[in-house]
């Protein structure tokens, strides 16, 4: 019952998606609380009237992250949509080599048979990478962030520590806020305004 | 069908910013809850001497000098974080943006450590810190000294602006350096043929932007060509574009430009086919992975430790009803129940009244 209403969707967004004509792709992994390594997959499309839209497609599992898998779920993918590689003409992933690498990375395998489709690292990931590298080289600053983040965690690790904290608190301070520069997964949240 | 409206709440990157202040509004709570920790002498010994570690490190003018700066540097990134996560936007506005932060980051090196400096000494004196101080100089060994004096910091100030200095001068040349890449670079140029900006003197040729949408290879031997655009039909729709844009005394300066002026004229824009493709490809051109990453919340929500057993194919069909649910809400479900009915003959026996009724 789910799949045909999930099928049902689908079949309007490829309609959509047929009609713009070309289309990028966008990939990124996870793993989920099972352990299981998740591959998310989006397609970006231009309308005729120039709106932008980015249609997720699905969740694949996968055994492991080698480009040459990737590839081949991608691969598989645009198939079961109908979707024509040449007919991609973006492709955009987080900066890991194996979907980045120049020679055998998920990007060059699919520049490869298309190579119309123009490699983009995520804007927002090199932004982040860019200040943590900046960070990382400043020695003062590597340090400093270092501490700050021991200095959260001693607080926040136990619940009597924390308890201790609340009671010197004054009445209208936020809690603290745990510091993760390395992890830069962002996470989102979509709402729907009503 | 409404549309939907996309409010993006973002969670992990801006919660950089976030954590800092908290800990500078937090400033004398924590220096009072390590003492209090030392003070009371219950805890373990490893316990109390971090505790220590840290006293210090509140104590020093140095620790709190950095945080001001720290979130004076985050913040303005995390303005752009915010701005970046947008679907609504294409590479070469993102491009641009990021180049606005830099250049405000810069201003910033110029101009802000005065403040910087103002606002740390103020408030080390509310919070009664120790004051700043030059580090110590160190005594090379003899082997290693050349014999020249070590480089002193007269004052404090000057040590301290020199850490400032160290970290921003990092922050904008490696954000530079990310951002100077082959893509980047070849979208700026097809940016700049369409809005007919001239590239080291010269316009961009037609050439260039057609040539890379042609893809040739080899089918049975033969050489064959694929072509997104024909090179001479290009050129004449762009040339058409920018006498139209001449003639009605209409400016450009970036590719959002044109988009909002093909918005107002769309007969222009169905003019000229050659020339709206290549911006609808331009478009199309990913900067983030944003959309995959949120997928991953819906993941998070959907597949959780008491729901961890279903089946790719469920989790599949759960993810899309959730995140298409604008969709989903607005479907007709009339043909897809009776699918459903029809499939199995315990349903039809069940089911087949109502399914009857309906038609």
């Amino acid at each position: 019952m789910l799949q045909m209403m999930a099928d049902a969707i689908i079949e309007t967004h490829l309609n959509e998606i047929k009609t713009a004509g070309f289309y990028s792709s966008i990939l990124d992994e996870t793993s989920d609380i099972t352990r299981r390594e998740q591959i998310s997959f989006s397609i970006r499309v231009v309308k005729d009237d120039f709106t932008i839209r980015e249609i997720f497609v699905g969740f694949y599992e996968t055994k492991d992250t080698k480009s040459e898998t990737l590839f081949k779920i991608v691969i598989d993918v645009l198939n079961r949509f109908g979707l024509q590689i040449n007919k991609l003409r973006g492709q955009c992933f987080d900066g890991a080599s194996n979907v980045s690498g120049g020679l055998t990375g998920l990007q060059a395998r699919i520049g490869h048979e298309e190579p119309r489709a123009l490699y983009v690292h995520c804007a927002a990931h090199r932004v982040n990478l860019a200040v943590q590298d900046a960070m990382e080289k400043v020695f003062c600053a590597k340090e400093f962030l270092g501490v700050l983040r021991e200095l959260i965690t001693f607080v926040k690790d136990s619940p009597k520590r924390l308890a201790v904290f609340k009671d010197l608190q004054s009445d209208n301070a936020p809690n603290l806020t745990s510091f993760c520069p390395n992890r830069y997964v962002n996470l989102f949240y979509k709402s729907i305004n009503k | 069908m409404a549309l939907q409206s996309l409010d993006i709440i973002i969670f992990r990157w801006c919660v950089r910013v976030k954590s800092l202040k908290t800990l500078l509004m937090n400033y004398q709570a924590l220096q009072e809850f390590f003492s209090c920790i030392i003070d009371a002498g219950d805890s373990d010994a490893s316990a109390i001497a971090k505790a220590r570690g840290f006293f210090d490190r509140l104590e020093g003018f140095q620790f709190h000098f950095l945080l001001i700066a720290m979130i004076n540097i985050f913040e303005r990134v995390e303005v752009l974080n915010t701005q970046l996560q947008k679907i609504n936007m294409h590479i070469t506005e993102a491009y641009e943006k990021i180049m606005a932060v830099n250049e405000s980051l810069k201003q910033l090196r110029s101009q802000g450590f005065k403040d910087t400096w103002d606002q740390a000494v103020g408030g080390a004196e509310e919070l009664g810190l120790n004051d700043p101080k030059t580090p110590r100089v160190r005594k090379i060994p003899k082997r290693l000294d050349s014999g020249s004096p070590a480089h002193q910091f007269s004052t404090a100030e000057e040590y301290h602006r020199k850490m400032y200095f160290e970290i921003l001068d990092q922050v904008t040349t490696s954000l530079t350096h990310r951002f100077s890449t082959k893509d980047m670079k070849f979208l700026c140029h097809v940016e700049n043929f369409i809005i007919g900006a001239s590239e080291n003197g010269s316009k961009v040729p037609a050439l260039d932007v057609a040539s890379f949408y042609t893809r040739t290879f080899e089918k049975d031997g033969v050489i064959e060509q694929e072509r997104d655009f024909d090179e001479e039909q290009l050129k004449l729709h762009t040339k058409m574009f920018h006498d139209i844009l001449k003639e009605r005394n209409v400016k450009v300066s970036s590719l959002m430009d044109v988009v909002v002026f093909f918005d107002k004229n769309s007969s222009v824009a169905s003019l000229l086919p050659h020339f709206t493709k290549l911006i609808r490809l331009v478009l199309t051109v990913p900067h983030t992975t944003c959309t995959a990453e949120r997928s991953f919340s819906t993941l998070r929500r959907l597949k959780t430790y008491l729901r961890s057993t279903m089946t790719q194919s469920r989790l599949n069909a759960l993810s899309i009803l959730h995140i298409h649910s604008d969709v989903g809400r607005v479907l007709n479900l009339d043909p897809i129940i009776d699918e459903f009915v029809l499939k199995n003959r315990v349903r039809i026996n069940a089911f087949a009244l109502s399914t009857q009724m309906r038609k």
